[in-house]
């Protein structure tokens, strides 16, 4: 469970304050243990631990076991990208009947993904992390798009290239997973970066 | 567009026997006669099928053939060029915007757009590891007459591009060129217009810029006979319901073949420019009797009329034009015009290269007309939406 390229990549938000890509001891999963990532999820024996964030610290959560469960994403997209990060996008249906939240999600392609959210702050749209993942009534869709709420695929193992399929594996608070796929565009905006000379403001 | 007819060209065109067409039988430029049009009326084609759209529909009124090359030629990146591809159609042609589309408002019309996808020969020299093409399918040597122009001529693969509407077809392919920028660089682009109008109601025939019909005698999409000209049925598994389309850049050459009295324009062809029936005929459709002699007993069709040329010695012999007509203005104090005349196939070896070579032979016309691009395709087949243009090369 543990990887030398984890520990080399660790950075941290300015904005937010967490790591953009686990620490290494993010990578041994132990129930009540803390953990530096909201959101990266470690799955062992068939049980998934998720970091989770409980009155400002951050956990491992009780391993809860892997089923599938109907999220579907469509009009999956991920921006080109060759190293460091990239955006990906679409329309997440919670195919269920009950409300859905989306703590975790994981790419073979990236060291790790958050979910993130755009707020206005200061009268300026800035990117955050969402501490709680994305709640998604039951029936219902959430838009993933460039200056919207998106997924940030953190550490890129192999450049995406266009025409690209990457998979995602999206995991539920209660532990559900579903995969989805997304595609590889040319896409000059969403240009999310975090930048150290512009803590605030994110160019449009 | 100023047609407020009540008739649209599709409907004619419908009726006429063109079974083929998968959708479109709205006349969109209204039927009240009114400036202000509804947009609930969206003209469309659909993209999934045996084979790909832009062939049996007919076509849009303007078109663009883009050719690409790959940039780096393999296997890898043309199955991402044909993802992109399949992607972006499936969803431009039905009026939806592309993913990562920078400007979705310019997809909501999609006006009869349809997107054709062909590779070239030169793709299974250069991609290692393809499956083989079949072995009627390659380069068309250049004629006697041609003046080849590289410009005009050849590439890995290319898109045709057939629409009623110019901002559609703009949207569209930038769209697609953006899409593959990584991937292939576009070689050439090559625009057409057609008419809005057939020649005579009821057929498919259309004017070219010479001002003669062109499409006699063509085999009507969607039955028996076009299915066998047309669509592949023979070589490797992967080419099956696709086609071959012969590309070629024939400019015109107007200050010369204005010289001529209408007479002598029709004798080069063989057709009254009128109502295009066969000299002899009453009618355009109507079998060419090629043994009719005048009072004299001069055959009325001459020995080097351009339709005596082009008709098939046999029933086989026979291909499928789907033409458009460029026009560039006034280059150096001369028009700039001709035909892109584009045809398909189901086996160039036994329709098209015995026709084009009695035409470049000994054609009459060829005084007038001179081919300065020449390109050959293999369309792909079509897929189902659970697949992709082209996947089966890599099945």
């Amino acid at each position: 469970m543990r990887s030398k390229l984890f520990a080399t990549l660790a950075l941290t938000c300015l904005l937010c304050g967490f790591n953009l890509v686990p620490v290494a001891a993010d990578m041994t999963a132990m129930p009540g243990a803390k953990c530096s990532m909201p959101g990266m999820t470690v799955t062992v024996a068939k049980l998934t631990y998720l970091c989770q964030s409980k009155a400002g610290v951050l956990t491992w959560s009780t391993g809860l076991p892997v089923s599938k469960v109907a999220i579907t994403l469509t009009d999956g997209w991920v921006k080109l990208a060759t190293t460091g990060m990239s955006g990906a996008f679409g329309i997440v249906k919670n195919n269920t009947k009950n409300a859905v939240t989306i703590v975790g999600v994981a790419s073979a392609r990236a060291a790790a993904v958050q979910t993130h959210e755009m707020v206005m702050k200061n009268g300026a749209m800035v990117m955050q992390m969402k501490m709680d993942g994305f709640t998604i009534p039951a029936g219902k869709t959430l838009e993933l798009k460039p200056g919207g709420n998106h997924l940030m695929l953190m550490g890129i193992t192999k450049p995406i290239k266009a025409g690209d399929y990457l998979y995602l594996t999206l995991t539920t608070s209660t532990g559900g997973q579903a995969t989805v796929r997304v595609i590889g565009k040319v896409f000059a905006g969403g240009n999310e970066t975090y930048d150290t000379s512009n803590t605030t403001a994110m160019k449009p | 567009m100023s047609d407020h007819s009540g008739i649209s060209r599709r409907s004619l065109l419908v009726g006429s026997g063109a079974a083929g067409v998968a959708g479109a039988s709205i006349g969109y430029f209204g039927k009240k006669s009114s400036a202000v049009q509804s947009m609930t009326e969206v003209a469309k084609i659909g993209f999934y099928g045996v084979h790909q759209s832009g062939i049996e529909n007919t076509p849009g009124l303007i078109s663009n053939f883009v050719a690409f090359d790959l940039i780096d030629p393999t296997k890898a990146n043309l199955q991402s060029v044909l993802r992109l591809f399949t992607d972006d159609a499936a969803r431009l042609t039905q009026g939806k915007p592309a993913l990562a589309d920078g400007a979705p408002e310019l997809a909501v019309n999609p006006a009869n757009l349809t997107m054709t996808l062909g590779v070239g020969p030169s793709l299974f020299t250069r991609v290692p590891r393809l499956p083989s093409k079949p072995e009627f399918f390659n380069e068309i040597p250049a004629f006697p007459n041609d003046q080849l122009d590289p410009k005009w001529s050849g590439s890995d693969f290319i898109i045709q591009f057939c629409c009623d509407d110019s901002l559609t077809l703009s949207h569209a392919v930038g769209m697609i060129a953006k899409d593959l920028s990584t991937l292939a660089q576009v070689r050439w682009i090559q625009t057409g217009a057609r008419s809005d109008k057939p020649a005579f109601s009821g057929t498919t025939s259309v004017r070219n810029l010479m001002g003669q019909v062109e499409g006699s005698d063509n085999p009507l999409p969607g039955n028996p006979i076009f299915n066998s000209l047309v669509w592949i049925n023979e070589g490797p598994q992967w080419a099956k319901d696709g086609t071959i389309l012969i590309l070629r850049r024939i400019q015109m050459l107007m200050d010369k073949w204005e010289i001529l009295d209408r007479s002598a324009q029709e004798m080069v062809i063989g057709r009254r420019l009128d109502n295009g029936a066969a000299l002899g005929n009453k009618v355009e459709n109507e079998p060419v009797n090629f043994e009719a002699t005048d009072t004299l007993g001069l055959p009325l069709i001459s020995a080097n009329a351009h339709i005596r040329l082009a008709h098939g010695a046999s029933l086989s012999e026979r291909i499928y034009r789907r033409p458009y007509n460029y026009d560039n203005g006034i280059v150096d104090g001369k028009r700039d015009l001709g035909l892109i005349f584009a045809a398909f196939t189901s086996n160039p070896v036994t329709s098209y290269l015995p026709i084009q070579g009695r035409l470049a032979q000994s054609d009459s016309l060829n005084k007038w007309i001179t081919a300065i691009g020449s390109s050959t395709y293999l369309i792909l087949p079509g897929c189902t939406e659970n697949s992709y243009i082209g996947e089966t090369l890599f099945t």
